[in-house]
């Protein structure tokens, strides 16, 4: 393998290790605000909002080829939107747990009645609904129709269940209704946090490409294999 | 240095995880490669 070869089709896999080495790096040493209760435990925003980035890249990815594929029915867009909602709940089941793991720690237990909490909850039974649902059709043709007609529905919700309620009720997760001015979340992310928070994102989303891209040529290989 | 109590060590550790993890997605990665090199000689192959 050249080394141009290399640099072209890795180039953004590379830079999402050096932007996720960076992240777990620097992202233990760079100044944070000083807050009771959360402490250092703020450092977290790295990572564990970073699952949420990645989910939510991956169901719009889902969301759009699921459109193109409602355009023309080619069913190399149908793969694409399957693989990316694998992706999305892989991203959504981490982001769950890393959350239950702060929570515990922040909150006094790792589930607390709450709409960002409950939201994020239903946000993943509906796209494991739509993984089941994707199961129980045996025709190929009406299972790709059915599912992105589906899918499309199941981003609405998505959007309505984890960024739109939770900023309608208060909330004891930031960026969330009350406190628009915390300096914990993204928005109103203190500008040293900042400085890791972006590239971490970024590193988690490339990440979540790539794997993917890995999905999806798996799925091309186990097609052609059966076509023999 | 010090004054962070050994976080470093973890931190060292930690990336090498991710560098491991990374290392390991290259190498499936260059394997579905040849999987997909190694179908398409067969399909060839086939059509002759």
């Amino acid at each position: 393998m050249n080394i141009n070869f290399m640099i072209k089709t890795y180039w953004w896999k590379i830079l999402s290790l050096i932007l996720l080495l960076y992240a777990v790096t620097y992202g233990f040493f760079v100044d944070i605000p000083q807050m009771p209760i959360i402490h250092q435990s703020m450092r977290n925003i790295f990572y564990h909002v970073g699952m949420w980035f990645g989910m939510f890249t991956m169901l719009i990815v889902s969301f759009i080829y699921s459109l193109k594929y409602l355009k023309g029915f080619d069913e190399k867009y149908d793969r694409v939107a399957i693989e990316a909602v694998n992706v999305a709940l892989m991203f959504g089941f981490l982001g769950i747990f890393t959350g239950m793991i702060w929570a515990n720690f922040t909150w006094g237990s790792p589930w607390v009645k709450d709409p960002k909490l409950n939201g994020a909850a239903v946000g993943l039974v509906i796209y494991l609904a739509y993984v089941i649902l994707r199961s129980s059709v045996e025709d190929r043709h009406k299972r790709a129709k059915v599912s992105a007609v589906y899918n499309i529905f199941a981003f609405v919700l998505w959007i309505i269940f984890v960024l739109i309620l939770p900023k309608l009720s208060s909330s004891l997760h930031p960026a969330t209704g009350n406190d628009s001015s915390t300096p914990v979340m993204p928005m109103g992310l203190n500008p040293s946090m900042r400085t890791v928070f972006y590239p971490a994102a970024i590193g988690w989303i490339l990440l979540g490409a790539w794997i993917l891209q890995i999905r999806i040529r798996m799925s091309k290989i186990r097609q052609r294999l059966e076509e023999h | 240095m010090e004054s962070y109590g050994k976080i470093f060590v973890v931190v060292a550790v930690l990336a090498l995880i991710l560098a491991g993890i990374f290392v390991y997605l290259f190498f499936i990665d260059r394997k579905i490669g040849k999987l997909e090199k190694e179908i398409s000689e067969k399909e060839s192959h086939n059509r002759k």
